[in-house]
């Protein structure tokens, strides 16, 4: 336990040079990073199947971030496949703090809540995740860890309920490649069934990605990542993200 | 001879001549014979002819009060080197003691007495009509530089109101959206610093028609909205009776009647609230609210009203509080409960469960408040409506922007 202490220590110390970025997921778990104030972000994707998400976040003094948007990221399945998306608009709101901020070694860390508009499906999360920056000889490595709650309600009325499931992270920016970085994530989404299917009318499903991300403008980036859940391969996915005010 | 007479007389003038000052007080000066004039009249240099590209630099210039006499020293043994007329304009260099150190438009510098100068004037040319109007006026008085506007203690949280009031004459505006739909406005102006006067709009009272039972309500109510009130505070300032007084405010809001289905509603709300700063960057707020709330049924001609419910001023009393952290300058976290009644119009109305008809629900909100100016700040955070019922879904995401202006103030100051 004392060594894990100590190399933590010494891994959390070399993190300082590398400054965390401000983009705040992975390739759909959330970061723990926050924008700085004043800072506008924003973020649009496209996948092979056709669903595409927008959205636009402000960083508000510092130690929180307001988003609005849409996605399709929410599967509506039937009795033999979840061929189709929910589509949502959302609001988020996170407030942290960043790394060490309270102390040496201490990892960013977020609240988050997320609440889809009103509807007769609804999609509710809040999660807490952590984040740290730590520099390595293969270069720069970002860890995320937390818990996310789920709720949701279908058409018919059924609900989810309050689930917990736990989200991990892992990014690696390589030494010889300061812009490019390489993701891992899984995170968890609720599953709308139609009526009269074997499961049960809602769920929480997992959904894992992996891909790379080219920070190819001081402003903006472009990720490449492939997609999966535990009902589906969702294929590959492309999103370009922007920074202004930063 | 005669030749050499006229030779010499004509030499003579001609000296004469050459020795002539150009000035004219000098010539008057030396007419008259004074002993006192300047043996020796220094040749002054001519008036500077500024070019049209270089205007002559403003200059401040004085007069004096009648025919004085220039001095070669602060003395008045020294010699006199001139006289200066009321109508000349002089640069003031330097006082010392009783003389002033002047210099005229000939370039000739020397001492007068103080005392023989008149009150200062603008720098204007000696043939400038307004120049001579601002002679006869008084100097005025240079306005002070108005001190910057300080910062507001604003007089609410999230949902939950502050023991601190507007100042006199500033107006605060709070303007807010939320993902349920809720709209919400508040409009106030601070009444001499012990009062303010408001008109909002509110998003949390809320209602239910079909259930019967106050769970169920609570899984399915909805706000009633827009919902306008009228909200009067008066107290007293932060450590305005002793030092480490918090600010006092009693509160008073009232609705105007609103029609919900066949259901006309009403509510009011008296609040006495406690706040005190924790150094610099963090406040607590405490208080009491003490609710009515009622609704009349248009089919059935009843009234169901919080006072006559089984439980008496137990069901009307509630306790709230707020908590505000600045970790970053200009960035506020803002934590609050607060309460706001639920009509349940079919629940029961028999029995111990009599009450579920209008309840008091708490709301926990938490959010972020970041100044962009000191004239607007913008708000966003999460607001539970109903904390005791859980509901992840039930979370509203909200923004909100505020501005707050001194501008009636200063207007009214200006008036004064």
């Amino acid at each position: 336990m004392r060594r894990f202490a100590i190399i933590w220590i010494a891994l959390a110390a070399r993190a300082a040079a590398a400054d965390p970025p401000t983009v705040d997921h992975v390739v759909t778990a959330p970061t723990a990073w926050l924008p700085a104030a004043g800072t506008a972000i924003g973020s649009a994707s496209l996948d092979q199947h056709g669903t595409s998400s927008i959205v636009v976040g402000y960083g508000l003094g510092g130690i929180a971030e307001v988003e609005l948007g849409g996605d399709g990221d929410v599967d509506q399945c039937d009795s033999v496949a979840c061929k189709s998306r929910l589509y949502q608009a959302r609001a988020t709101f996170r407030v942290g703090a960043r790394q060490d901020e309270w102390f040496d070694g201490q990892p960013a860390l977020v609240f988050g809540v997320q609440e889809s508009l009103p509807g007769t499906r609804r999609v509710g999360e809040a999660y807490v995740v952590a984040s740290r920056t730590l520099g390595t000889g293969f270069g720069s490595w970002r860890l995320h860890a937390g818990a996310i709650a789920l709720d949701a309600t279908a058409d018919d009325g059924s609900r989810l309920g309050f689930t917990v499931r736990p989200i991990g992270a892992i990014e690696l920016v390589p030494a010889q490649y300061p812009k490019t970085t390489m993701m891992l994530d899984v995170t968890w989404l609720p599953e709308l069934h139609a009526p009269g299917s074997m499961t049960a009318p809602v769920q929480a499903a997992w959904l894992g990605g992996f891909g790379v991300r080219y920070q190819a403008l001081s402003w903006g980036s472009i990720e490449l990542a492939i997609r999966a859940s535990s009902v589906e391969d969702r294929g590959v996915m492309v999103r370009i993200n922007g920074v202004l005010g930063q | 001879m005669k030749k050499l007479w006229i030779v010499a007389l004509v030499a003579g003038i001609a000296a004469t001549a050459d020795a002539q000052p150009s000035d004219p007080y000098n010539h008057d000066a030396g007419g008259n014979g004074s002993a006192q004039a300047p043996p020796q009249e220094p040749q002054p240099p001519p008036p500077p002819q500024p070019g049209p590209e270089q205007p002559p630099p403003q200059q401040h210039t004085v007069r004096v009060l009648g025919r004085t006499r220039m001095y070669e020293l602060p003395n008045e043994a020294s010699a006199v080197m001139t006289y200066v007329e009321p109508n000349e304009q002089l640069v003031p260099v330097r006082t010392e003691g009783e003389w002033t150190y002047v210099e005229n438009w000939r370039g000739q510098a020397g001492w007068i007495k103080t005392s023989r100068v008149a009150a200062a004037q603008a720098p204007a040319s000696p043939d400038d009509a307004a120049a001579e109007e601002a002679k006869q006026e008084p100097p005025k008085k240079p306005e002070k530089p108005r001190p910057p506007d300080p910062p507001v203690d604003l007089p609410m949280l999230i949902a939950a109101p502050t023991g601190w009031l507007l100042p006199a004459a500033v107006l605060y505006s709070r303007t807010g959206l939320d993902t349920g739909g809720g709209f919400t406005s508040d409009n106030r102006v601070g009444l001499g610093d012990v009062a303010e006067f408001g008109v909002k709009t509110l998003d949390q009272v809320r209602s239910c028609s079909g259930p019967t039972t106050l769970s169920d309500c609570a899984n399915s109510a909805s706000a009633i909205q827009p919902y306008f009130t009228a909200i009067f505070r008066m107290g007293v300032g932060e450590d305005r009776l002793f030092d480490g007084q918090p600010g006092l405010v009693l509160g008073f809001e009232k609705s105007f009647e609103r029609d919900d289905g066949d259901n006309a509603t009403r509510i009011a709300e008296l609040t006495l609230v406690a706040s005190k700063k924790l150094g610099d960057r963090a406040s607590i707020h405490v208080g009491a609210a003490f609710w009515d709330a009622e609704f009349t049924n248009s089919t059935s001609d009843t009234t169901v009203a919080l006072h006559n419910l089984d439980g008496g001023f137990a069901n009307q009393i509630r306790p709230f509080a707020g908590l505000a952290a600045s970790p970053i300058a200009k960035s506020e976290l803002l934590v609050d409960l607060s309460w706001a009644p639920q009509f349940c119009y079919a629940c029961n109305t028999s029995g111990p469960t009599d009450n579920q008809q209008i309840r008091l629900r708490p709301e926990l909100a938490w959010g972020v408040r970041y100044k962009v100016a000191d004239w607007m700040l913008l708000e966003s955070g999460v607001r539970v409506p109903d904390i005791g019922n859980a509901n992840l879904l039930d979370a509203q995401i909200y923004g909100a922007v505020t501005f707050v202006t001194w501008g009636l103030r200063h207007a009214v100051d200006s008036v004064k």
